[in-house]
């Protein structure tokens, strides 16, 4: 009898499984539809990294702290490297494919006219692809900031173009340029704002506001390569409306969502790493002038700040000996400054320093330095009435690009994106290489192209490298001439 | 009866069948069909009379067998008595004694010799001699989906171990235990010293391999079903045999591209009832350790120029009281010696039994500011390690009537590791039986259960968490430090002592400078932060055979093969990571359903072998892993509700379903000629739907020359000989849920949605790949001595589905593409060799694998395919052109003597992208003997390894945070390069400056290099930049890596409390690794690596020796 029932067990398990296969290969983990929204809100969970340049141990992709070192912000303690200037060939690949192709997806739907695209639900079709494009653009011009040439006009085609090109910077900033114009003039106030953004909630005035100040900070990137250029793009800028007064565009990151912490947090808290220290350049320079933004920057030991020497080729250990970050960029729910207001000052002051603008450069700069004080929360008049007046810090029109350099600097904490740019074009601040560096080039002026580039796009590779120089870290791009 | 004849029509035209599930639900109601034939035929077979009593024994009988041909007893006859399960078995003189009833039927059974059945009457002396089989003499394999066929007639190339062969020196790990036995079989082992089972590659790397050695090993197969190697009961193993080619494994379809590995258990043999123990316990021990320096202790001295302010002319940095930082009570210890304590690597001050202040003279208790001296441990590590015990038995009971036959089996293993808290018990249970329910019908089944509970694995690979303790000994260790000091890691507090903590200098806030900055004791680690799991595994199948005809068999089988596995792991609160918790859960299910139809018939001098048959095969994975996130809400509560952030969940889930129908013919013409066919169709639920069917064939032949030289004189030499050559492709589809690019839901924000387009750019059309593959060989017998094998095979593995990495700026980093081809090329060969076979007997194989696989082309403008990176740029590439898994990086840049050109700062400069060797090995093989005398017998294996080469962690980080041996000793000056450059010290690279080098604004190049760097800027910095030629290494090694010796209990004795034989053996496991340059230079042994072709943190090579007692009652 048993082995009847067997038999019969066998049989109805045979038979149960002679149903078809339509929905056995359909992986129920991933969602089906992607609406634009969902697409947009990825793309900007990657916003804060390119000016709150921080480790992504597990994001990985996304690391840009050795920014942080070039302009001396920061020092390495046990395993100096970055700081030393070791050679990097810098991988560009999360960039390209997560949060560019994304919005070129949100391009691609609009343009098609897609129901994933629903102006209800996501957006009206001319301000999703304002946004888009200017996103697009805010990340290009990282990139080709970064490495010079890239590829640009033939990328993100999926397998139309598998081996994308690479376009000349000056291609890729004139086409920015005209990007960024487009992008914000199509964007209509009176239709549905974008959703899914977690940047600046829908306010479509101040996605006009982001375009612009891109447009602001790319055109004096141009300042000796193409000042006439760099002079009409910057008061077109200007005009088309750049942030108003306390204004500052920033990132929310969350407390208690890992998955949107804080990276710093993320490397003190969860990985216990305490690879680095505030570096003794912006140490030294703001504690020599009392400047109260250092505390907030750097880890106090009794109201003690203690920087670490900068560059040095000894393997130290930080923790009570040096000051990492101060509790603010570390915290969980940090808030990562994208544009602020006082940089705009900054910035500003520059172009009236350089005669693009007609308004008082010392009046700018100063200014600059109050609204960064109130945005860091240190701000008291008799303090900065004293501070303003050190030799130091003081205006003088002989040094006025300095000072608004360094300034700029020593505002922008941890955004060695725009620091470092700052350095190339008008080599402020005057930094002193590493000593330890072993790079006889000193502070490195590009990324050398991700060290799979030659395996994967050969011939467009040694193209590029044909034009453009060495794929080292000391060809100068081409805005970045002597 | 059941209509087989539409079974048949079927597979004759299988591609008129555009619909598959049309086809199955036919094939169902066929089955159905012939299931209730089965069913309801009315043969009463319950009726049938089985005896197990013992009534009426009037007949004490006794007698010898032998054997007719050359008169000598044979020893291991089955004797049994018609209709009963009543029997026995002859001894070892070929003597038994039986009693039994009168006209009872006796039954002298043999392998090798005819069956005889006699009438008792009332003698009681009952000699037998039995007759040769010559047909049963020839070799006899298992070969795909469970077929027995004689070894002659197969047209391709398979291995086959025997248990004895196989698990003489209780090994645990079933690909270990193959090392070097089958020709062609490389072992991918793994480090001995875990519980984790090795791999196996035949003939070579053919696929692109992704992250995973995986990729490229063969399939497990226990009675017909497809498991996990560790789901087998060792002790139950009768026999291996591995199907190595295309060919070969053709019948079980595109998971057996990489070959097949069947293994058949034992059953219970009709005849009396025979009990097995199988007893072992043996003792494991650390053998090979990573050969440390033991003069220098921790710090980072050697990585500076001169002492500076930091430390004093030896090194060591001093305690500098300041009033405002420390205590008053401080003060005197102003000028004290100190380490680095947080530095995890040794480059600090010789180890002069200078007086110094350890890391534990700095936390509060009875030790506090007490000065020790500095003096080396040199047995530190190595009395970290234990002694493993390995407490290894089972017990089978075996028997059968003359209609059904069983075999139970319980097998317990109890194991403790050398590395502290590591403890796994292994229980498993097995049963196999087989029924004739009547003249036609039977039914039989296998089922085994393993539940295995595992606390402690040991951490593994290169782990930034701390979990690999090897790893922290190895690569970021202060070589002064006393393993037996760091037992004691609990202050009187309650909280944790790190060796590795802050610095003294900087503040006095013990919660500052206490802090672990790495690095936990190791103590603490194994026994605070450990995981845990338990596993469950099932593997079995019921099948029926109904014999419909004389010639003619239908055979069905259910199979299952399901894993449960169910974890933990923790860190806990006090130590150097965060308080978390984590739970793991994982279920992996293959159901199989198989049918099919044999024919077998023989016309005169042709015989006709052919199946027809039908499989459905169901594959289930559901994987869940939690993690707390942020910390535990209270500390060392162990759970997930104690996450202080949301925890973290990931889920992995896949279904596959695949059908199948194929078939086999096997035409033989006398014992001259074979022919061989298989043609399978798959349809796989993976495939796009417009490509998910596929057809394959194969085709073989051999040709036993030697029966056409019968009674010619050549046969005196010439014992046997035949050539064998094949031809097969084999289909292959692609894991579930990859036929469209994916839509990855990201992480929301806030609550906002979050989405990411895949990062694999997908055509929706992707089509099954073919491999082609062919092979041809011979194989003879000398003397009836010497056996040779011989095959040369050349696969080509194209239009794979490739996950190609293409150039992220296409906005994907992954293009999935029918495309490649790499071609695989190799000879095997092994060698048989019975000198000696009387009461002297010397048995010895030898096996020999060499294969070639060279990558031909990938895709257009592509031609190299990543596998990964490794420390210091090193990748492993396939290259167009280039053999297979090449190893790229980094290496000195020379000059056109050979000369290394030097940078202005004294460190060699660099050139990337430089070619390596190949991760393949030049040749694998090994040697196995067994030799006896009389009641004594000795059986060992060596296995070997030439050429392939991996990259090292262990060369990379022991020999930059000075841990090796090589880091010691004197400059080109004569003066010890870790003094400080400024003193003299430092090392100056033998080369000469490069072109265009400037040293203070001159011009050096091509002068000879006379800049001097610190120690670890060499050890560390300057030899990265070598990495291919310094911390890559070569993996060959030759290894005696079993051996037993065995001693047959004398018989008079044991009879006597009724046991029928007893073997007691000494064994030894990993015996004694011969030659290995990396096992020399760095402790590595390279037959057991953790990756393929890399080792991140290798776990010690240990020795297991022990004590073995097989006894059969």
């Amino acid at each position: 009898m048993k082995n009847k029932i067997l038999i019969l067990i066998a049989f109805i398990c045979t038979l149960s499984s002679c149903g078809d296969f339509e929905t056995t290969n359909v992986d129920p983990r991933q969602v089906k539809e992607a609406p634009t929204r969902t697409l947009l809100t990825f793309a900007l969970q990657q916003v804060p990294f390119i000016t709150f340049n921080s480790p992504t141990r597990q994001l990985t992709g996304y690391d840009t702290n050795f920014m942080n070192f070039y302009v001396q912000y920061l020092s390495e303690g046990p395993y100096p490297g970055a700081s030393l200037y070791s050679t990097r060939n810098l991988n560009w690949t999360s960039w390209y494919t997560g949060p560019l192709y994304n919005l070129q997806t949100i391009i691609d739907e609009n343009t098609a006219g897609s129901t994933l695209a629903d102006p209800g639900a996501n957006g009206s079709k001319n301000n999703q692809l304002a946004v888009a494009r200017i996103l697009k653009a805010y990340y290009y011009w990282y990139l080709t900031d970064l490495y010079g040439d890239i590829p640009y006009s033939t990328a993100l085609k999926g397998n139309q173009v598998l081996q994308p090109t690479f376009d000349t910077q000056e291609s890729v900033y004139t086409d920015l340029f005209k990007e960024l114009t487009e992008a914000q003039a199509l964007i209509n106030v009176s239709e549905t704002a974008v959703t899914g953004d977690i940047l600046l909630n829908g306010n479509m005035l101040s996605w006009k506001k982001f375009a612009n100040t891109i447009r602001l900070y790319m055109s004096l990137r141009l300042i000796k390569k193409d000042a006439a250029k760099a002079k009409t793009e910057f008061n077109a800028a200007l005009t088309a409306g750049v942030l108003g007064e306390g204004e500052n565009i920033q990132f929310s990151f969350v407390s208690g969502d890992p998955n949107n912490w804080n990276p710093w947090y993320k490397t003190y808290i969860n990985d216990n790493r305490n690879d680095v220290a505030v570096s003794s350049t912006i140490g030294n320079y703001m504690l020599t002038n009392n400047d109260p933004r250092i505390k907030v920057y750097a880890e106090t030991f009794n109201g003690e700040v203690r920087p670490l020497p900068y560059g040095g080729s000894s393997a130290v250990n930080i923790p009570g000996a040096y000051s990492r970050l101060g509790a603010r960029m570390q915290a969980g729910g940090a808030i990562a400054p994208i544009f602020t207001y006082a940089q705009l000052l900054f910035v500003k002051a520059e172009a009236a320093q350089r005669g693009f603008i007609t308004e008082d450069a010392k009046a700018l700069y100063e200014a600059g330095v109050k609204a960064s004080w109130q945005y860091w929360g240190v701000y008291d008049a008799t303090t900065l009435a004293g501070y303003m007046a050190d030799t130091d810090i003081a205006y003088t029109a002989a040094t006025g690009l300095e000072k608004i350099i360094t300034q700029k600097w020593a505002h922008q904490y941890l955004n060695g994106f725009e620091g470092w740019s700052d350095w190339k074009r008008t080599g402020f601040p005057a930094f002193t290489p590493a000593p330890g560096t072993t790079q006889g080039g000193g502070i490195p002026r590009r990324m050398g192209y991700p060290s799979s580039t030659r395996a994967l796009n050969e011939a467009n590779y040694d193209a590029v490298v044909a034009r453009q120089g060495a794929d080292d870290n000391y060809t100068r791009m081409w805005w970045d001439v002597k | 009866m059941p209509n087989y004849y539409s079974f048949s029509l079927l597979i004759m035209y299988p591609m008129k069948w555009k619909l598959p599930d049309q086809f199955m639900k036919i094939l169902c109601c066929a089955l159905g069909l012939a299931l209730l034939t089965g069913l309801c035929a009315p043969h009463s077979f319950a009726a049938k009379n089985y005896d197990f009593t013992h009534a009426n024994a009037d007949v004490r009988l006794s007698g010898t067998v032998t054997s007719l041909e050359d008169g000598s007893a044979l020893p291991g006859v089955s004797i049994i008595v018609k209709g009963t399960s009543k029997g026995t078995i002859s001894d070892i003189n070929g003597k038994y004694e039986l009693s039994v009833e009168e006209n009872a039927t006796l039954v002298f059974s043999f392998i090798g010799f005819a069956t005889k059945e006699t009438v008792i009457k009332s003698q009681t002396q009952l000699d037998m001699a039995l007759v040769p089989d010559q047909q049963s003499l020839k070799e006899v394999v298992v070969t795909a989906m469970g077929y027995q066929r004689e070894k002659e007639s197969l047209p391709y190339s398979v291995g086959i171990v025997n248990s004895e062969n196989l698990t003489f020196a209780k090994s645990n790990d079933l690909s270990t235990s193959l090392a070097g036995k089958i020709s062609g079989v490389q072992l991918q082992g793994s480090p001995s010293s875990t519980f984790d089972n090795g791999n196996i590659v035949i003939r070579g790397g053919s696929k692109l391999g992704t992250s995973t050695s995986t990729d490229n090993n063969p399939i497990y197969v226990v009675d017909g079903t497809v498991t996990e190697q560790n789901s087998v009961i060792m002790d139950n193993v009768k026999s291996i045999t591995v199907l190595k080619g295309a060919a070969a494994s053709a019948l079980y379809g595109q998971r057996a591209q990489n070959g097949v590995i069947i293994i058949t258990t034992k059953k219970g043999t009709k005849g009396a009832p025979t009990v097995e123990l199988n007893l072992s316990a043996a003792f494991e021990k650390v053998s090979m350790l990573f050969p440390f320096q033991d003069q220098y202790g921790g710090g980072y001295a050697s990585t500076t120029d001169s002492p500076g302010t930091s430390y004093d002319s030896e090194g060591f940095p001093t305690f500098k009281y300041k009033s405002t930082v420390h205590p008053a009570s401080w003060a005197s210890f102003n000028g004290q010696r100190m380490l680095d304590y947080g530095a995890d690597e040794s480059w600090g001050p010789k180890m002069n039994g200078q007086l110094y202040r350890p890391y534990y003279s700095w936390f509060p208790g009875s030790e506090f500011g007490q000065l020790s001296p500095l003096t080396p441990q040199p047995n530190s590590v190595k009395n970290f390690y234990n002694t493993g015990v390995n407490l290894n038995n089972s017990i089978a009971f075996s028997g059968g009537g003359d209609n059904f036959t069983y075999r139970m089996t319980y097998a317990n293993q109890d194991r403790t590791l050398i590395v502290p808290e590591a403890r796994r018990n292994q229980h498993q249970i097995g049963l196999s039986s087989s029924l004739d329910v009547n003249k036609k019908l039977s039914v039989s089944s296998d089922i085994s259960f393993t539940y295995s509970k595992t606390k402690g694995q040991p951490g593994e690979g290169y782990a930034l968490n701390g979990s690999n303790v090897t790893q922290n000994f190895t690569q970021w260790w202060q070589r002064q430090l006393d393993t037996d000091r760091l037992k004691d890691y609990q202050n009187e507090d309650g909280s944790y002592m790190s060796w590795n903590i802050g610095d003294p200098n900087s503040t006095s806030d013990p919660k500052l400078y206490l802090k672990p900055q790495y690095w936990d004791s190791p103590y603490y680690t194994v026994q605070k932060n450990y995981s845990q799991n338990n596993t469950n595994r099932l593997v079995g199948n019921v099948g029926l055979k109904y014999k419909l005809l004389e010639d003619l068999t239908w055979q069905s089988y259910a199979r299952m093969s399901y894993t449960n596995i169910e974890g933990d792991s923790r860190f806990a609160f006090g130590g150097f990571n965060a308080n978390s918790y984590s739970i793991n859960q994982s279920i992996r299910r293959e159901m199989n359903y198989e049918t099919n139809l044999n024919y077998h018939h023989a016309f005169g001098d042709y015989s006709v072998d052919a199946m027809v048959g039908g499989n459905i095969r169901q594959n289930n994975w559901n994987e869940l892993k939690e993690t707390t996130q942020g910390g535990l809400t209270f500390p060392d509560f162990f759970d997930i509700s104690a996450s202080i952030s949301r925890p973290n969940v990931v889920r992995d889930y896949a279904l596959q379903k695949v059908r199948s129908i194929y078939g086999r013919v096997s035409l033989g013409y006398k014992s001259l000629l074979f022919l061989d066919g298989t043609l399978r169709n798959d349809w796989s639920s993976s495939l796009p739907s417009q490509n998910n069917s596929y057809m394959y064939p194969s085709l073989g032949g051999s040709f036993v020359f030697s029966e056409l030289l019968k009674n010619s004189p050549v046969t005196q030499v010439l014992s046997s000989g035949k050539i064998k050559a094949s031809w097969a492709k084999v289909g292959s589809d692609l894991p579930p849920f990859q036929v469209n690019t994916s839509l990855i839901n990201q992480p929301l924000y806030g609550s906002n949605a979050s989405a990411e387009i895949g990062n694999e750019y997908r055509t929706g059309n992707v089509k099954p790949s073919l491999t082609t593959s062919w092979e041809a060989g011979f194989d003879v017998r000398l003397f009836n001595k010497i056996g040779l094998e011989f095959t040369y095979y050349q696969d080509d593995n194209k239009d794979q589905i490739l996950s190609l990495d293409v150039d992220p700026t296409t906005g994907f980093s992954k293009y999935q593409i029918n495309a490649g081809k790499i071609q695989r090329k190799g000879v095997e060969a092994s060698l048989n060799f019975t000198p000696f076979k009387s009461d002297f007997y010397w048995d010895v194989t030898m096996s020999f694998g060499r294969n070639r696989s060279k990558v031909v082309e990938l895709a257009d403008g592509l031609n190299t395919y990543l596998v990964g990176t490794e420390r210091a740029n090193t990748r492993l590439e396939h290259r167009v052109g280039s053999e297979w898994g090449m190893l790229v990086g980094q290496k000195w840049r020379r000059n056109a003597e050979g000369r290394v050109l030097i940078d202005s700062n004294g460190s060699p400069l660099v050139d990337q992208n430089q070619d390596g060797g190949s991760i393949a090995p030049k040749f694998t093989g090994g040697l196995f003997n067994t030799l006896g005398y009389k009641s004594f017998s000795l059986s060992f294996s060596f296995d070997f390894q030439k050429g392939g080469q991996f990259a090292s962690r262990a060369a990379v980080h022991g020999v930059g945070a000075g841990q090796h041996a090589m880091t010691v000793g004197v400059n080109d000056k004569g003066i010890d390069w870790r003094t400080f450059p400024s003193l003299g010290g430092g090392i100056r690279v033998d080369g000469v400056y490069g072109p265009g080098i400037l040293i203070n604004g001159e011009d050096v190049s091509g002068r000879e290099n006379s800049t001097y760097i610190a120690a670890s800027r060499y050890f560390n910095g300057a030899r990265q930049g070598d990495n291919l030629n310094q911390n890559v290494l070569d993996a060959s090694y030759i290894k005696l890596r079993e051996i037993r010796l065995g001693y047959e209990l004398p018989k008079t004795f044991l009879s006597k409390v009724g046991i029928k034989g007893a073997n007691l053996g000494i064994m030894m496991n990993n015996a004694w690794l011969i030659y290995a340059p990396a096992a020399k230079e760095f402790g590595i042994d390279p037959s057991e690596l953790e990756q393929y072709w890399y080792e991140g943190g290798q776990l010690p090579q240990t020795r297991t020796s022990g004590v073995n007692l097989r006894i059969r009652f």
